[in-house]
């Protein structure tokens, strides 16, 4: 598999979230609008590029043993380098996902790339994963957010289009993430099935 | 086995000492920034003006005391996690300004109290002074002020930080609420009066579009004391509407 094969694998053929169903957690709290739905899948994406290439680096000192702790330290690492970086550098975003960063570090989709292809594959190869997965979720996030952004309030990316009181507000709470999740698999099912 | 290990914790943890070393400062650095700028805010102090700030923490209040008046922190309990709000009070106790600090509430509903209690916000607080104006929900709490719309809970938490953080202020009383008891107000707001309003008014106008409440709620801004009554339908009527657009925002609102 050439790397440019990785990396479209990972944003259609094996979309994390809308394919192999990894990461719903943060998938359904974080899409309550465009920028934030985008925003998570960017800090992701980060941890999952770095995640990835340091595992495949250090795949054959670490004995199998203990190889899940040892991938759980990276992951940790990274992710809290990666909160301490927003906090002084985007602060506003970080504000808004607190809470979400840190449980970047249980995100299945972090483990689950280490063991299934950082740990099987070379460095460069690994790379290419992270970024397609990355884009994958991103991708999948952002246009999850953008349609429960656009239902809810009328808003997409933050600019208004249509008027103050368009708006159903279910959809930027809790329901929503369910109901608009559900369609878009149901929707990238039904295309795929097409195809 | 045990070495590979360690040695990667150790790596790791020298990573996170070196990346915290180097970010540490600019972090307080954007927190107290923020702060200041938000005390310049709730005091109606423009940006540029010079201003000397005398910290004080008593309980769980933390007193910013200056010259223009007083910004208080205040912590509440809201509907999604910890509500902190600084308010800024001149030296008789009326309300300068206010800034939600910290908020989890959520977004749409209670996220709003960040516009719904300023100066032009359908729940004024701006100018009242919390000895004669009861800082609580009209409905339920027999207090003077309106709740934001669907989200009482984040109303009334607000409103109790602010209530307490006077409280703490000006009495001393810095581990509890007691309410206001006297009934005059001072009215600085373009406030209306939905109590006026009867809920068969409400239902009635239910079917209207949203587009009619929009051009009513342009009306209001230009109302004047005599048609108060007229525009208080529409308000309510507005958030009727948004109410009644699905059965399930019904729901998840009436949770709230």
């Amino acid at each position: 598999m050439n790397n440019f094969k990785i990396l479209l694998n990972g944003i259609i053929k094996e979309n994390p979230t809308l394919v192999l169903m990894l990461g719903m957690c943060p998938t359904l709290a974080t899409t309550s609008n465009a920028i934030n739905g985008m925003s998570m899948g960017i800090a992701t994406m980060f941890v999952l590029i770095l995640s990835n290439l340091i595992i495949s680096l250090i795949k054959n000192l670490v004995p199998d043993m203990v190889r899940i702790p040892c991938y759980i330290v990276v992951i940790a690492t990274l992710v809290t380098i990666l909160q301490m970086l927003m906090q002084a550098y985007v602060p506003d975003i970080y504000n808004t996902l607190g809470l979400f960063i840190p449980l970047i570090v249980v995100n299945c989709i972090i483990l689950g790339r280490a063991e299934a292809f950082a740990a099987k594959n070379n460095p460069i190869a690994s790379i290419f994963d992270g970024i397609g997965i990355g884009l994958g979720f991103t991708l999948a996030l952002t246009l999850i957010g953008a349609i429960r952004e656009f239902l809810g309030t009328g808003h997409l990316f933050s600019i208004k289009i249509q008027g103050e009181d368009y708006g159903m507000l279910m959809f930027v709470l809790a329901p929503g993430a369910f109901l608009t999740l559900g369609y878009v698999i149901a929707i990238v099912n039904k295309l795929k099935k097409e195809e | 086995m045990v070495v590979v290990l360690t040695t990667i914790s150790v790596i790791a943890g020298a990573a996170l000492a070196a990346i915290n070393k180097y970010t540490e400062k600019k972090i307080s650095e954007i927190k107290s920034e923020k702060l200041a700028k938000s005390i310049k805010e709730v005091l109606n102090v423009p940006a540029s003006e010079q201003l000397t700030v005398e910290n004080d923490t008593v309980n769980d209040f933390i007193f910013h005391k200056t010259d223009k008046g007083t910004a208080v922190e205040s912590t509440q309990n809201g509907f999604g996690g910890k509500l902190k709000v600084l308010v800024g009070f001149d030296k008789e106790g009326n309300i300068l300004g206010y800034s939600i600090l910290e908020t989890q509430e959520t977004p749409g509903l209670g996220a709003k109290a960040s516009e719904w209690f300023q100066k032009d916000g359908k729940g004024c607080i701006i100018g009242k002074n919390p000895s004669t104006t009861r800082m609580g929900v009209k409905k339920g709490d027999e207090g003077d002020i309106d709740a934001i719309t669907a989200s009482t809970i984040t109303s009334r938490a607000f409103l109790n930080a602010v209530q307490a953080a006077y409280q703490a202020l000006f009495h001393g009383n810095t581990d509890g609420l007691t309410s206001a008891t006297q009934e005059t107000k001072i009215d600085a707001c373009e406030t209306v009066k939905p109590e006026e309003t009867s809920s068969d008014t409400i239902v009635t106008k239910k079917t209207e579009s949203p587009k009619a409440s929009k051009k009513d709620k342009e009306d209001k801004k230009a109302s004047t004391d005599g048609n108060t009554a007229a525009t208080n339908v529409s308000a309510e009527q507005t958030e009727e509407n948004k109410a009644a657009t699905t059965d399930a925002t019904t729901a998840a609102t009436a949770q709230e």
